[in-house]
């Protein structure tokens, strides 16, 4: 197992290349300028010519490349052309916003879509079930700033149940928690009910039932711990995918996170936040593949790691 | 922190605010400032992160309503107008004859706020001034102080220091110019040119946004990326009684429809963004909130240009003939929500030199078609828009002129282009055809709207003149309006300057913006500024 790991972290390398590779070539291949949308459109020429040079943006692509790769090799990721900070801890003071709407949007997903999936799945065919279905495919439909804005009006304005919008305690994690996971939500439950309907009919549920196992037991001892291992992969992308920042549901709530300063940064064409931020991104949900493919080792003894 | 109810909890609280709303709705329209107390605080909203605090680096709307307030300068705008005043300076500076030497006599007894704690000296300007011109600060502000003698040497790194800077002792300071440069007053009261702290420069040379120590009446509390910016009230602040909060929150983040919604609930006192032209007509018409929303026209124009090196803009006809085709009311209507006023010309109304009897081109679409075809265009012909989608605002007028080309047999596909690829699209040359966009003042002289954005100078290099529009005539008139002291004859040579330009067409001036706002009833004594910081914070009150 120690092998495969050590495998796998050398790919993360590799990986992270590629990904600045593409990353740097992409961001330069848009016709931006940089030096220009720092200075904004009332400098003039002169002055963003000098501003280009200050910031080494005249030099040739690759020489800024190697210089890039040269830095981050060093723990260096540069200063943000626009908020005038330092790119690592820029993004390192996002993360904790991130990760707390990252984690909240987890739990809505599981709290909303497990048990309704395995209640649907209890009940298949029946009405509920039906409804489940409908509700869960509205949710999977549903763009989420919609979501968002529906859930800041209602429950922030209408209803002052909960702050409109910003960051502080849990009262304002759960709007932003529930825009992000009712979407994931209806995904949860109708891929737990379809993997638990096909374990139903296997030989050892049988067995369970007959032996006089009551239905809930043998939906949570005996089918559940099988039919998590899609959830289990779905979990870690997701995860993966709002640690790197969920640009929409940050902007409606004013969240600050990863995904709205990655937003700034691609509008102000600044190149070294963009870099980090990808990179960020990237290392997240890698990292987070892995975490999760060793989990399944845990989750069934027959799974090996060579 | 306010509490959350629910259930049978809110339920009563519904119903108590059903119960107490009509006494509610009898408060005043404006806060009675009779009422406000000293002290108290404001929390106001604002979308975008404030990129820097830095004074020699800040060029963008977000950060000039905070900086404004941190930091002050020589000379500074009386509240609510476009008039200068001596700010930090004692009195209005003494301009030899030949308006080269412009003498300025600081006030005794201006701090620098904590942690420096100490007077300013003459000597703090020069440093702050060089420093916008050194290279190494990357200050998009270089251009405006390139009027100083030795400050282009000192820019391309030939001299030491600026020799047109001089501290002639504690309080005086003497700058020279180059050439006779009668807006350079205005220089003298822009972000760019208020005094910052050697001791901070230098102990956070590359972070002296977020540790930023001016003399303002607000000194710099917290600041949290992404999140909010604190000021706190300077207790030695030079204008006494000044300021009468004791504390600002920007709260930073929420969209410019929530923040409408955090006043309405009394989350939030004033949203800095604009009100999105929905919302407006929404306020309009709630009569609890109509007779709260603040207008104010912008000292601005907003602009359709047309590329003059691209056929068949080459053309003057083509572009005179589209210049009349166009709907402005139609547009203000649709694009602003009533937000704005038509216009013909470059200069904005509350522009000095602004001419009220510049001849423009009428809304004419049958003279539109005629002239078309007698430039040789019977059919029209085909087009691209480019458009930069940063708002649904300016989304529907480009729809709109599309739809007016239209009329007169020209075919225009809208592209569109994101912030960053737009501002770079514009400023290339041949690129972009047909485009709208707005321009608003630095300062408030004739020049701002005409130097930057309509001189052969301009065109070149990236510069903002995204028309490319080149007319020696207008050059020469320019550079001898830059020079001429005398109000009179320099308004007479913006006149005729403007009139050459409309005549040529390289712009279809659209409309004049209008900014609006609403603020909650804890807010007295509010005003907004027609100049570039909307928000002058040292006067407000909290009501009590």
């Amino acid at each position: 197992m120690i092998n495969y790991v050590i495998r796998r972290l050398l790919w993360v390398v590799v990986i992270l290349w590629g990904v600045s590779l593409l990353t740097f070539v992409v961001t330069y291949a848009v016709p931006a300028d940089p030096a220009r949308l720092y200075a904004g459109v009332h400098a003039s020429a002169d002055t963003v010519r000098s501003i280009r040079h200050q910031m080494g943006l005249d030099r040739p692509v690759y020489v800024q490349y190697l210089d890039y790769l040269g830095r981050v090799a060093r723990g260096d990721f540069g200063y943000s052309y626009h908020l005038g900070l330092p790119v690592l801890p820029a993004i390192m003071d996002r993360f904790p916003a991130t990760a707390e709407l990252a984690l909240g949007g987890i739990l809505a997903e599981l709290l909303i879509g497990l048990p309704v999936g395995i209640l649907a799945a209890m009940w298949r065919n029946s009405p509920f079930d039906r409804f489940i279905l409908l509700m869960s495919l509205l949710g999977i439909s549903a763009p989420s700033f919609w979501l968002g804005l529906i859930l800041l009006y209602y429950l922030g304005y209408v209803w002052p149940i909960f702050p409109l919008g910003g960051y502080g305690g849990i009262q304002n994690l759960v709007l932003p928690s529930l825009a992000l996971g009712i979407t994931g939500a209806g995904w949860y439950a109708r891929m737990l009910r379809s993997t638990l309907l096909d374990i139903l009919g296997l030989d050892y549920v049988r067995t369970a039932r007959a032996k006089g196992v009551r239905g809930a037991l043998v939906v949570l001892r005996h089918m559940l711990p099988n039919a998590l291992s899609p959830i289990l992969t779905m979990l870690g992308l997701d995860l993966g995918y709002f640690l790197g920042g969920v640009l929409v549901i940050e902007t409606v709530f004013g969240w600050p996170g990863i995904g709205r300063q990655g937003w700034e940064a691609i509008t102000y064409q600044d190149v070294p936040m963009i870099m980090g931020t990808v990179l960020f991104a990237a290392l997240v949900i890698v990292l987070m593949n892995l975490v999760i493919d060793l989990s399944y080792g845990f989750l069934d003894p027959r799974v090996r790691y060579d | 922190m306010r509490k959350y109810t629910t259930g049978k909890r809110l339920a009563s609280a519904l119903l108590a605010c059903v119960l107490v709303a009509p006494a509610l709705s009898q408060q005043p329209a404006r806060a009675d400032s009779s009422r406000a107390a000293g002290g108290g605080s404001l929390t106001v909203t604002t979308q975008a992160d404030i990129p820097s605090l830095d004074p020699a680096i800040a060029y963008d709307w977000t950060g000039y309503n905070t900086i404004h307030n941190i930091f002050d300068g020589l000379l500074d705008y009386k509240p609510g107008t476009l008039q200068l005043e001596p700010s930090i300076a004692a009195s209005w500076p003494k301009i030899s004859a030949d308006g080269l030497v412009w003498t300025f006599t600081l006030r005794k007894g201006v701090m620098f706020q904590a942690p420096v704690n100490r007077e300013v000296h003459a000597s703090d300007f020069k440093f702050s001034w060089e420093r916008i011109l050194n290279p190494k600060t990357a200050s998009p502000g270089v251009g405006f102080f390139l009027s100083i003698a030795g400050a282009k040497e000192y820019n391309a790194g030939k001299a030491k220091d600026v020799s047109g800077i001089k501290a002639l002792g504690p309080y005086t300071l003497q700058v020279r110019l180059v050439k006779p440069y009668v807006p350079f007053k205005y220089v003298c009261a822009m972000t760019f040119a208020y005094v910052v702290p050697r001791e901070i420069v230098e102990k956070y040379p590359k972070d002296f946004s977020h540790h930023a120590v001016g003399t303002g009446a607000f000194r710099l509390a917290q600041w949290v990326p992404g999140q909010k910016i604190v000021l706190e009230r300077n207790p030695h602040y030079f204008q006494a009684g000044l300021p009468h909060l004791d504390k600002v929150t920007f709260m930073i983040g929420p969209a410019p429809n929530v923040a409408i919604l955090q006043v309405q609930r009394g989350e939030a006192d004033i949203p800095t963004d604009e009100i999105p032209a929905e919302d407006y007509l929404s306020l309009k018409t709630d009569p609890q909130w109509a007779n709260k929303i603040y207008r104010i026209p912008s000292v601005a124009v907003a602009y359709m240009f047309m590329n003059t090196q691209v056929p068949p803009l080459t053309n003057k006809s083509v572009r005179q003939a589209i210049a009349m085709a166009i709907d402005k009311r139609r547009i203000i209507a649709v694009g602003t929500a009533g937000l704005g006023k038509v216009t013909g010309g470059v200069l904005p109304p509350l522009m000095p030199c602004y001419n009220p009897n510049l001849k423009t081109w009428p809304y004419d679409v049958t003279q539109a078609r005629k002239l078309l075809a007698k430039a040789g265009y019977p059919h029209g012909f085909s087009t691209t828009i480019t458009a930069s989608g940063t708002s649904l605002g300016q989304a529907r007028v480009e729809q709109v002129i599309q739809r007016d080309l239209s009329q007169i047999g020209i075919k225009a596909t809208i592209k569109m282009a994101i912030g960053s690829t737009y501002t770079t699209l514009i400023t290339t040359p041949k690129a972009v055809q047909i485009a709208q966009t707005s321009w608003t003042l630095d300062y408030p002289d004739p020049s701002d709207f005409i130097d930057p954005i309509l001189t052969t100078v301009a065109s070149e290099n990236g510069g903002s003149n995204f028309a490319f529009y080149r007319n020696p005539t207008v050059d020469a008139l320019a550079a001898k309006a830059d020079q001429e002291q005398d109000q009179a004859k320099r308004c007479s040579l913006y006149h005729q300057i403007e009139q050459i330009i409309v005549t040529d067409a390289p712009w279809v001036p659209l409309y004049t913006p209008e900014h609006a706002t609403i603020v909650s009833s804890h807010v007295a004594g509010f005003y907004m500024s027609p100049i570039w910081y909307e928000f002058d914070f040292k006067y407000y009150r909290a009501a009590s």
